[in-house]
């Protein structure tokens, strides 16, 4: 442990010009990470789960911001950074699940009671009973109301799977919600 | 297929919106989370420790946090039914409130009486912003102050003087320490200073952690470890700084309890050093423990477990002499924030999830006495070990919630709201209360 006693060092280098990579990246996190984590919390369930997967975009993209060609590319990189994250949370849950460690339970779930809808809390456990990438294209799709373009940019994949995903996700849905009734 | 799809709209919207902007930590920002059962942005299980990145609406919540975290950093001076050890820039019932603008760079203090803001304290110097704050006496104050990828706390004074007008920063008399520090905590007398300090090494953030204590005359630094999984959040000194009281989070690996420990203990493990004083029951989490300035007594803030509509959270009174628990009162809502004055008489809490149809929140009419533990007389230490208390929460109807600050008089456990600070989420967003 450093423990400095006295002035020495008690000024920080505060020498800056232009602005910062920080500012830039503190910048998109005011205006972002609101919504991020609300997209990672509908994959995921849970909000520090979320909110890691999202703290843990915003430090890669100030790490690679270097490599960052074109600011308007920061927010694709963050969604793609947040989708990737949640499936590595879920990789990592479906590890600790064999060693029964717990984590949250979902937002929707009766158990967390952090939704009053009943009939929503069932639409969204449906929605979990889904594939992983059917899940990520319904949040991106009606949540984000993203366009099937961007949504595939996001994903790695082409329009044409993403617009198959989200039918076959919405039929499979549509008819598990009938079974419930 | 719409009605398919206007179902996952609305039920996206619904889940979507339980998260708030207010209860979202800052980016860098320690993930202090509250307890399992729904304690907003402190300390849900283990911190992970972060290096702040940028000034972002990061205020630690903690003992800061918590400011931290969670919404704004809050102080005042006391309100006058108790004489104040030290005096203090307050007037009669009439104290201050200390809020973090969203990137943590400055404080605005502001009359909780009127909402007018009264003066502001800027981080000195570009690129830094406030971490924590702590006051023993309720008129001096050290702010801890962070840098973004800077694994270092730097460490700042100023004086409230009359009307909560804050007086310039100045270099604390410890500068700075390598380490992130979050919660901190001076003693009554400012001679001694205690805090957490995160380590920085690990870059995946999974560092064990410090409980120290410096002697400021000598600057001759005592300190304990803590297991990383360890999540403090609240910190408090005794008025001559031997005893340093402490809570921790529950984690998959510890169960949530507050302690107390000898400043003059020997150097070791903190959690093998401390006495347990206080334990909230199966699957409940102490949020907040503060001891008085005489070492008689620790009062915590526990949320048992429960649904979010059942629980209800408790203040709660212990007899460190005796170990004898005492429930002051249960409150409805999730306490955030926990700051009492020096003389440890009154309490600003913030509440989130506060019944918004609840104007006026009653403790509990009398004091019911939990079950006395039995004197431990081993470890070390003269304070006892309480075992595990069981309270069953007061259920009630899912309501309507809204962030409150709240007024508590610890003896009596009466509570009231403080409404003239028109409440902004944003505003409080990394909420350290301190007086």
């Amino acid at each position: 442990m450093d423990v400095i006693a006295g002035n020495a060092e008690h000024a920080p280098d505060a020498a800056h010009g232009q602005p910062q990579p920080e500012e830039f990246v503190a910048e998109l996190y005011r205006a972002h990470a609101l919504t991020l984590i609300r997209v990672a919390l509908l994959l995921l369930g849970d909000q520090p789960s979320a909110e890691d997967v999202v703290q843990d975009a915003f430090l890669g993209l100030q790490r690679g911001l270097s490599r960052l060609r074109e600011q308007d590319k920061a927010l694709p990189y963050l969604r793609a950074s947040v989708v990737n994250g949640c499936r590595s949370v879920q990789r990592s849950r479906s590890r600790a699940w064999h060693r029964r460690i717990p984590h949250e339970p979902p937002v929707w779930s009766a158990e967390s009671a952090a939704m009053a809808s009943e009939d929503r809390r069932a639409v969204l456990a449906a929605v979990a009973g889904l594939p992983g990438r059917a899940r990520e294209v319904l949040a991106l799709r009606y949540y984000l109301d993203l366009a099937d373009g961007e949504i595939a940019a996001i994903l790695g994949v082409s329009r044409s799977t993403v617009s198959s995903t989200a039918s076959r996700a919405l039929a499979t849905l549509a008819r598990t919600l009938r079974e419930q009734m | 297929m719409s009605s398919i799809e206007d179902n996952l709209r609305d039920a996206y919207r619904d889940a979507a919106q339980t998260v708030t902007r207010h209860a979202m930590r800052g980016l860098g920002e320690q993930a202090v989370r509250l307890a399992p059962h729904g304690r907003p942005p402190r300390r849900l299980a283990a911190r992970r420790v972060m290096l702040p990145v940028a000034a972002a609406a990061s205020i630690a919540v903690a003992a800061i946090l918590t400011l931290a975290v969670i919404p704004g950093i809050l102080a005042g001076s006391q309100t006058r039914s108790h004489p104040r050890p030290a005096g203090g820039p307050g007037g009669a019932d009439r104290f201050y409130v200390m809020t973090a603008n969203p990137g943590g760079t400055a404080l605005t203090v502001r009359d909780t009486a009127t909402g007018a803001k009264v003066g502001v304290v800027r981080a000195p110097a570009r690129g830094l912003f406030f971490g924590g704050l702590a006051t023993g006496d309720g008129r001096h104050y050290v702010a801890a102050l962070w840098r973004s990828g800077a694994c270092r706390t730097w460490l700042y004074r100023f004086r409230l003087g009359e009307h909560g007008r804050p007086g310039p920063l100045s270099p604390f008399a410890l500068a700075s320490v390598g380490q992130l520090l979050t919660p901190i905590a001076v003693s009554q007398d400012n001679a001694t200073f205690g805090y957490e300090g995160q380590r920085c090494a690990d870059p995946s953030g999974r560092a064990p952690s410090d409980l120290a204590v410096v002697d400021l005359a000598t600057k001759r630094t005592r300190s304990w470890s803590l297991p990383k999984q360890a999540d403090v959040s609240s910190l408090s000194l005794t008025a001559d700084g031997g005893y340093l009281a402490f809570d921790v989070a529950p984690t998959r690996l510890f169960s949530s309890a507050a302690y107390v420990l000898a400043t003059a203990a020997p150097p070791g493990p903190a959690l093998s050093r401390a006495r347990r004083a206080a334990t909230p029951g199966r699957g409940g989490a102490v949020d907040s423990a503060v001891i008085t300035p005489d070492g008689s007594a620790l009062y915590v803030t526990v949320s048992p477990a429960g649904t979010a509509s059942q629980r209800r959270w408790q203040l709660r009174r212990i007899d460190l002499a005796t170990g004898r628990a005492d429930v002051v009162g249960r409150y409805p809502g999730s306490p955030a924030e926990f700051a009492a004055d020096p003389s440890v008489s009154k309490a600003l809490v913030l509440v989130l999830r506060f019944p918004s149809s609840s104007p006026t929140p009653s403790p509990t009419p009398h004091r019911s006495e939990l079950p006395t533990p039995t004197p431990s007389p081993h470890r070390g230490s003269a304070l006892p070990t309480p075992s595990p208390t069981a309270v069953s929460p007061t259920a009630g109807p899912p309501r309507p919630t809204v962030p409150r600050l709240v007024l508590i008089t610890l003896g009596t456990g009466s509570i009231r709201t403080i409404r003239a600070l028109g409440w902004s989420p944003a505003q409080y967003w990394a909420g350290l209360l301190a007086w």
